[in-house]
């Protein structure tokens, strides 16, 4: 592990310095010039968008007329694509107030009437098996502490087993998992892990003895145990492999505890676009905030409402829909914000963090219950030769979500030739 | 009931008796069947999908009719799915009349929901965790101290309930979460171990604060009128912004000449005469029991009503946290003869970090002998005008030195707030003894000692199951660690961290007098990371029951009723019942759930499930629209308090659940006596109050809360309360909106009233199906609006709504109310004629109560395999008529709550 580590380059970033430490097997070995790591970053919008959020199916290609709510992301129109008509078939019959649940896994959670709730993994962890396992977070998951739209899951990850991965809403606590922190040393480290896995140990003797009186139904329950001490001690694993590789120092000043709403997003960007330069994870999902925005709407104009009401707008006269066009405008203002952060990132080669990183942003609802042919935005990714700059309209109640998350995961170089009920992925999107 | 609808001719014949058997009371265990979809089925689509022709390989008439397994239902969950996208039939095909369309999606969604139900059957108990409630009751009763748990994340539930073990679930965060909130546990369990945990006092003269504020705004107020001054004399006068600041200023400069000042905080009203709130930083960190003595009176005799001010307690983050009220006081006596009033106050998260007073009565505003006050300002107030105008330098003297110009006026005086706390917790019999004896100073002795407390405090909270040999000396090894000896190398010194021990230095400082053990600080700090692993393991997070039968064990008994009534772990009492085998005779068990239920602590079970049934948490998130003036946070709290203690005057008086449709009395104070019109409002907080023959109150539905809680907070919702009547009265909620049907578009204003609005639902036959089930219920009860007030027209409603449109402020015609509604070919009256429906129905009712209080008190989910003895207790309920201290008693008599 250490000699992969041992080259480092210092990269000047757009306003700090940061310790980069570059490497990477799958890419290193192949070519001689420096080549960037592919990054993959997911975006969900939870509930649906207004009609405003959507081009005309009928104008596609490069001059097609951006909406009405995508006006902030008219300067970055080179830089990300409109993809119409693209639905995760295998989840139209998922309860239509969850915009998350099977966002990433276009799987059907409850196939089989009768069955209970189970998802399958979602592309972000497939991706984080090939391309993160030589990061110290194989993946990293953002959320937000507003619940309105998510439906079932802590996160928009999924693991192999189809449990949902904790997702962090706090900026504050990422900001201390991504940066080294003044006090921490390799020794003091060492005895935390230590004394983490003493505490674990014994807890484990309790649930094994109980565990042991227990009928099939209940051991659940110490099941339950069993895993979570195993996810705890898979990260103290993790933990010490990497405890004599210090992580990069913090290149801005640490968050206040608990932001939401824009200023919480914004953050978490900043977090996401240092955390993808110092190469500390590849691959990111974040559940984008909802009712706070929608806080702050209410700041703004003095109409409060509430975010499931705000989807049902009824007629274009209402304060509903204000609210939710509002919002659209104030997701794009977001996106932009995000490819500006990594359009300024120079890399080793000399492109930019937006050529390395492919970001979406969508829901898995169009408006309303509606989810059929819902909103994707794809930004950046150029340096896998994807085009960007134009509207690309697919068949109608017919093409799979599925297959662009395929597609995400060959820009990212994962040896995958299929992703759920995918059929070979979109070659339309490379040049 | 198959066999009555096996054979239907008229389609809505047949749908009529579905519909009206649609909510089993003793339902069957056969499978759900769809055999009446039949007729539509032959009209409509057995010519493509039959014998002749096949299309997509699906053929319905040999599709069965019986729901019996999850491909049946599968495949006619996506018949359903087609017509719901209006796929099927065909468009060149014939189309089915509405009325014939609504039948058939209607039937396929209820049908196949409760079909999703039976074939999801897991009835069988999964072990339960501690729920945030029973952790907190736990803790605070195995240790004797509480502990905040604001930072543990909601309970999963099922169906509302949050004592599942099904739904429950274990996570590396949540363990986390317990680990750290169980060392703070600890230390303050320490802290009163060593009794150090000294009540301290706190005396907070009301005037000081204040006075000093008072002079600071007088300062800045001068300043602003002089800039005023110097616009004024350029002539570019802001005659709006003047009247604003002088009249600020003439009030804090009035507030100084009143003598009671000097004393204390006057509520003097602000400076439109509205009440005003004294509030005050609560002096003490620390989450607990509190005492408080407040100390007023009246600065002149009141010429009318005596004055009545509330206390709370509440959270300066911006409301996050609910507020807490502590009390109600009456206050008569005139200064200097200051009366005393004492709370008691259980503080139980530090984000409540303010004291609030505040006038109830009179409302200052309006007149009377408080018009003096008002006038007063008016007089200072042109005073100051023109002098201001004329140039005249400031400050003025604005009253007569040395005067009173408020005179004789009554105000409130507020002399001093005394806090005392946290107490020592007089509950917790169970607390755990730490220390019986000091501590061996020699190395091994005391290793021997620290063993033997860990062995019997891991007992002790694992609530009578013995932990295993090895778990002991892992904790052990732990606790070793840490103190330095032998088994680790590491210097364990550093492993406590140096706010550890600060924190640690300060608890075994400061010792009292009377206290002469002294401990080694780093001993209690080893001590502390070994018996944290305890109260984070599964024996003391879980409800396991070591039961070797199908029978409990007496002791597993006493904890699954006492969790029950409680949410906490069993008294002495109990246990002590338990261990000499007792509590299983029929009439010890009778007896013992009469005192728990008398006990205080048994509205722990009383207002979670009134809670949990009702869905009572939604009302605390209605945003009501400022226009609904009669709204506020204390009606707000009292609608609330209303419907719990309603609640409880049944289960403690044992009435009976018909209460719950229609009732002759509700439980109100003053408040809501005025608000609902019941009579003369009184002082004395919830009491039983008689609801006059002329009044439409009654019932649940005539109560603000669930009028509230299902109203958008701008108007009614007639959707919202239909469905809270079938899903929360009658057990049979709707299935969710299915997806990828268009949403409606309305045009027209936003005011237009509601019924026209959803009239809207009646046009497409995929909405109609199912909210002709419940829209009439809600039209039903239109004469309430958002806030439960009565109403004969929607003026309030409408000008809410014409608000919040640009520019049209224009009054509309009035829409008077129609309260009559058709709920499949019932006609339902108003509000009386819901009670005429829901009371014929009240085996409907009152079965549905029985499952939700089963459901809560077994902790697993119900099925169909529960039908048969859920309908025996319910057939002995009624013979009781259905009184509620006897559905505890059926429930915790019967062979379920006493089995695994």
């Amino acid at each position: 592990m250490n000699t992969q580590f041992s080259r480092r380059q210092i990269l000047a970033g757009a306003s700090s310095v940061i310790t980069l430490p570059y490497m990477s097997s799958l890419f290193a070995a192949t070519v001689a010039a420096p080549v960037p790591p592919r990054r993959l970053v997911f975006l969900n919008t939870g509930f649906g968008v207004s009609k405003e959020f959507f081009p005309n199916v009928a104008d596609t290609g490069k001059s097609y007329a951006l909406p009405k709510a995508m006006e902030a992301l008219t300067k970055h129109r080179e830089h990300f694509s409109f993809l119409s008509n693209l639905s995760n078939i295998a989840s139209l019959r998922v309860n239509p107030h969850w915009g998350a649940t099977t966002f990433l896994t276009s799987s059907d959670p409850q196939p089989i009437l009768g069955q209970g709730f189970h998802n399958s993994i979602s592309c972000d962890q497939v991706a984080a098996q090939f391309i993160g396992k030589t990061n110290r977070y194989p993946s990293i998951e953002l959320t937000t502490s507003d619940t309105a739209g998510k439906g079932k899951g802590l996160s928009l990850a999924w693991d192999a087993n189809g449990e949902s991965l904790y997702g962090e809403a706090d900026p504050l606590k990422i900001f201390h998992r991504l940066f080294a922190s003044q006090s921490s040393s390799i020794d003091s480290t060492r005895n935390k892990i230590r004394r983490e896995r003493s505490i674990l140990d014994a807890t484990l003797l309790d649930a094994k003895s109980l565990s042991n009186q227990l009928n099939t139904n209940d051991k659940a329950k110490t099941e339950q145990y069993f895993s979570l001490i195993r996810k705890i001690e898979k990260n103290l694993a993790r933990e010490e492999q990497w405890m004599n590789s210090p992580k990069p120092k913090a290149p801005f000043a640490a968050p206040a505890s608990g932001l939401t709403g824009t200023p919480g997003a914004l953050m978490m960007f900043d977090l996401m676009t240092a955390a993808l330069q110092s190469d500390t994870t590849r691959v990111f999902t974040y559940q984008l905030p909802l009712a706070s925005l929608l806080d702050e709407f209410a700041q703004e104009t003095g109409d409060s409402v509430a975010a499931h009401r705000m989807t049902h707008y009824g007629s274009t006269e209402t304060k509903e829909y204000q609210a939710l066009l509002w919002r659209d405008k104030k997701l794009c203002q977001l996106f932009a914000a995000l490819i500006d952060k990594l359009n300024k990132v120079i890399e080793v080669d000399g492109s930019t963090l937006l050529d390395n990183t492919l970001i979406v942003m969508g829901s898995d609802i169009r408006t309303g219950h509606m989810r059929k042919n819902v909103p994707i935005l794809l930004a950046g990714g150029r340096a896998g030769k994807i085009q960007q700059g134009q509207h690309l309209a697919y068949r109608q109640n017919e093409s799979r979500l599925s297959d662009l998350w395929l597609s995400m995961l060959h820009f990212a170089g994962c040896p995958v030739e299929k992703f759920a009920d995918s059929t070979g992925g979109f070659s339309n999107l490379f040049i | 009931m198959s066999s009555l609808i096996s054979s239907p001719t008229v389609l809505g014949a047949c749908f009529f008796l579905c519909i009206t058997c649609s909510y089993p009371v003793h339902a069957e265990t056969a499978p759900v069947s769809v055999e009446s979809i039949t007729p539509f089925l032959k009209q409509y689509c057995i010519d493509c999908h039959g014998s002749k022709k096949s299309k997509g390989d699906l053929r319905l008439d040999q599709l069965s009719t019986s729901l019996s397994n999850e491909r049946t239902a599968e495949t006619w969950q996506e018949v359903l799915d087609a017509l719901n996208m209006s796929e099927m039939p065909p468009e060149d095909e014939d189309q089915p009349p509405r009325a014939a369309m609504i039948a058939a999606i209607d039937h396929l969604t209820n049908r196949l929901y409760k079909a999703g139900k039976q074939l999801t059957d897991k009835t069988q108990a999964t072990m339960r965790q501690l729920n945030r409630r029973e952790y907190h009751n736990s803790i605070k009763s195995l240790l004797g101290v509480p502990v905040d748990i604001s930072r543990l994340p909601n309970d999963n539930t099922f169906e509302g309930f949050d004592r599942v073990g099904s739904v429950q679930e274990m996570s590396a965060q949540l363990f986390n979460s317990y680990r750290a909130i169980g060392k703070q546990a600890l230390d303050k369990a320490f802290s009163r171990a060593l009794g150090k945990q000294g009540a301290e006092t706190f005396l907070i003269q009301a005037e000081t604060e204040h006075n000093k504020y008072i002079s600071r705004q007088l300062k800045i107020r001068n300043k602003s009128l002089e800039a005023e001054s110097r616009l004024i004399s350029k002539g570019q006068e802001n005659s709006r912004r003047l009247d604003r600041t002088a009249k600020k200023y003439v009030v804090s400069a009035l507030y100084q000449t009143i003598p009671a000042t000097k004393t204390g905080y006057v509520f003097v009203g602000d400076e439109n005469g509205s009440p005003q709130e004294f509030s005050t930083p609560f002096p003490n960190d620390n989450i607990g029991t509190y005492h408080l003595t407040i100390r007023a009176a009246l600065t002149h005799p009141s010429p009318d009503k005596p004055y009545i001010a509330q206390v709370s307690l509440i959270g300066e983050d911006g409301g996050s946290t609910p507020p807490k009220d502590i009390g109600i006081f009456k206050i008569e006596n005139t200064s200097p003869e200051t009366q005393t009033f004492e709370f008691e106050l259980n503080r139980s998260t530090d984000t409540l970090d303010t004291i609030v007073i505040k006038v109830l009565e009179p409302s200052i505003k309006g007149g009377g002998h408080e018009s003096h006050y008002l006038h007063t300002i008016k007089q200072a107030e042109a005073k100051l005008k023109t002098a201001l105008e004329k140039g005249n330098k400031l400050p003025l003297p604005l009253y007569p030195q040395n005067s009173t110009p408020t005179g004789k006026t009554c105000f409130l005086w507020l002399d001093s707030i005394n806090i005392v706390g946290p107490l020592k917790n007089p509950s917790s019999d169970q607390a755990f003894t730490f220390f019986t004896s000091k501590p061996p100073t020699q190395p091994e002795a005391e290793s021997v000692y620290a063993r033997k407390i860990i062995d019997k405090f891991t007992r002790h909270v694992f609530r009578g199951q013995a932990p295993a040999d090895n778990y002991i000396t892992a904790l052990h090894q732990i606790y070793l660690s840490y103190r330095e000896i032998g088994t680790t190398p590491e210097p364990a010194r550093k492993a406590i961290s140096p706010r550890d021990k600060k924190r640690i230095r300060m608890l075994t400082r400061k010792k009292r007098n009377n206290d002469t053990t002294t401990i080694d600080p780093e001993f209690i700090a080893a001590l502390r990371e070994a018996l944290s692993v305890a109260l984070s393991s599964p024996r003391f997070l879980l409800h396991a029951e070591s039961s070797s039968d199908k029978n409990l064990s007496a002791l597993d008994l006493a904890k699954r009723l006492s969790y029950f009534l409680w949410s906490a772990p069993p008294d002495t009492q109990l246990n002590k019942l338990a261990n000499q085998n007792k509590l299983a005779e029929p009439r010890v068990l009778r007896s013992e759930v009469e005192r728990m239920l008398a006990a205080p602590r048994a509205s722990s079970f009383i207002d979670s499930f009134t809670t949990q049934w009702l869905g009572l948490d939604r009302l605390q998130m209605i945003v009501v629209h400022k226009g609904y003036k009669k709204f506020n946070e204390k009606i707000r709290t009292a609608f609330k308090e209303e419907t719990l203690s309603f609640s409880r005057e049944l289960i403690r008086e044992n009435l009976s659940a018909r209460n719950f449709i229609d009732s002759d009395f509700t439980m109100a104070n003053g408040l809501l006596v005025d608000f609902y019109k019941l009579g003369e409002p009184h002082i004395d907080g919830f009491k039983r109050v008689a609801i006059p023959t002329d009044s439409p109150r009654g019932g649940l539905l005539g109560q603000g809360a669930i009028l509230t809680l299902t109203s958008s907070g701008e108007r009614t919702s007639p959707v919202l309360r239909g469905n809270f009547v079938l899903s929360r009265m009658l057990g049979s909620p709707p299935p969710p909106p299915p997806p990828n049907v268009p949403q409606l578009q309305f045009d027209g204003s936003p005011a237009m009233p509601i019924r026209e609005r959803l009239r809207a639902h009646t046009q497409s036959a995929q909405c109609a199906s199912c909210h002709q089930r419940f829209d009439p219920i809600g039209f039903a009860l239109e004469n309430f609006d958002t806030i439960g007030d009565w109403r004969d027209n929607t003026s309030v409603e409408t000008m809410v709504l014409l608000r919040k449109v640009k520019g049209s402020r224009k009054n509309t015609d009035l829409a008077e109310i129609n309260s009559r509604s058709e709920l499949r070919g019932e006609t339902l009256n108003g509000y009386e004629g819901v009670k005429q429906y829901l009371s014929s129905k009240e085996d409907v009712v009152t079965n549905h109560i029985l499952r939700s209080m089963l459901i809560y008190a077994l902790g697993r989910p119900l099925g169909f395999s529960d039908n048969q003895w859920v309908s025996e207790l319910h057939k002995k309920w009624q013979v009781n008529d259905y009184r509620m201290r006897d559905l505890v008693q059926i429930i915790v008599s019967s062979q379920p709550f006493q089995s695994q």
